[in-house]
């Protein structure tokens, strides 16, 4: 990837950084719980009378099994993504270094 | 304040309306509004894959992708987390009809393994997160790309608005069932609650989006959106 391409990715990611960093430090007293918990609070507000008529059938144990589940559905999304992305990245180098070589794969047609 | 207290705690984060938060009717409603965006998109993504195998891979990726974000807990100035909605790349390479399906699967996913959403508000979270979001994302690509704004600019508003766009018909859905006679105050109510929180985490989602569709730009993988999304 070129220069300028890496360099725009890094600063987007460096904003996303600073997107996360930034509430935590102009609001250290922040709970951070989530939002499920405000817009149910809002509910309640609202709606004092309301019981929910269906229960979760199951919830994680605890934080850390919750945890768990979070990590799995993200670093697995991540690796599909890096694989194939890496993959198709791998073809690309070597259809250019080899332009006689068969150039079936992401070359477009329609 | 029985009906929270009961809650085991680790319930969610995120912009889902919880298991049972809408009351029967309404979650009839938006199951019954969903259901035939779902089976379009069904129908439309079982022939994809018999016409253009190589669709499958992208449809993968776009599924990855959505996995991928909606994981992330983003804290906001708000003092709490939420999630993006990961759907805005996959409207844009493959369109929003096959989101539908993805969407709705990656929700499911979280209800029952997470906790988060649920099962009666499937039809309500997927109408907000799967239909609207990938409609309004894939909308403004397009409408932008006929105003001459450049690629990766659209890709970012797309996704941005694609997400805010979620947590505003979320914010409607809970207005219309808990408004008590005052709608228009209520859905007020509700999108005060939310959209503060939600408009950094959009923003992290529009970045979010621009780099992977960078990526895969880079690696070729997005020459065909033209051609294959309709």
């Amino acid at each position: 990837m070129k220069r300028n391409k890496k360099l725009l990715n890094i600063g987007l990611l460096l904003m996303v950084v600073a997107l996360i960093v930034i509430p935590m430090v102009l609001n250290p007293s922040g709970e951070y719980s989530g939002t499920d918990q405000n817009a149910l609070g809002m509910i309640e507000e609202v709606a004092p009378s309301y019981v929910p008529w269906y229960e979760v059938l199951w919830a994680p144990p605890s934080g850390e099994i919750e945890s768990l589940m979070f990590t799995i559905f993200a670093s697995s999304g991540a690796a599909v993504l890096a694989y194939f992305i890496g993959y198709k990245k791998g073809q690309l180098a070597v259809s250019k270094a080899e332009p006689s070589a068969n150039n079936e794969g992401m070359t477009t047609h329609n | 304040m029985s009906s929270i207290a009961f809650l085991p705690i680790q319930l969610s984060y995120g912009m889902h309306i919880a298991e049972g938060f809408l009351p029967q009717i309404w979650s009839l409603f938006w199951s019954i509004a969903f259901l035939p965006f779902l089976i379009l998109s069904i129908r439309y993504i079982t022939k994809q894959f018999r016409l253009n195998p190589k669709n499958r891979m992208l449809y993968v990726l776009m599924a990855a992708f959505a996995f991928t974000l909606s994981s992330l807990k983003i804290p906001s100035l708000a003092g709490s987390c939420s999630h993006p909605t990961g759907m805005g790349l996959g409207a844009i390479i493959v369109g929003p009809l096959p989101m539908m399906a993805i969407g709705t699967v990656v929700l499911l996913l979280q209800a029952l393994l997470i906790a988060h959403g649920g099962l009666t508000t499937l039809g309500a979270n997927a109408f907000s997160m799967a239909v609207v979001g990938p409609l309004v994302s894939f909308g403004l690509y397009k409408g932008l790309e006929k105003m001459g704004v450049s690629q990766k600019i659209r890709v970012f508003i797309a996704a941005f608005v694609g997400s805010l766009s979620t947590y505003l018909v979320t914010s409607i859905q809970l207005g219309i069932a808990f408004s008590g006679g005052n709608i228009i105050e209520t859905v007020v109510k509700f999108i005060g609650v939310f959209m503060v929180t939600q408009v950094p985490i959009s923003l992290a989602e529009g970045l979010l989006t621009v780099v992977v569709f960078n990526l895969m730009s880079d690696a070729q993988m997005t020459d065909r959106i033209q051609t294959e999304a309709n």
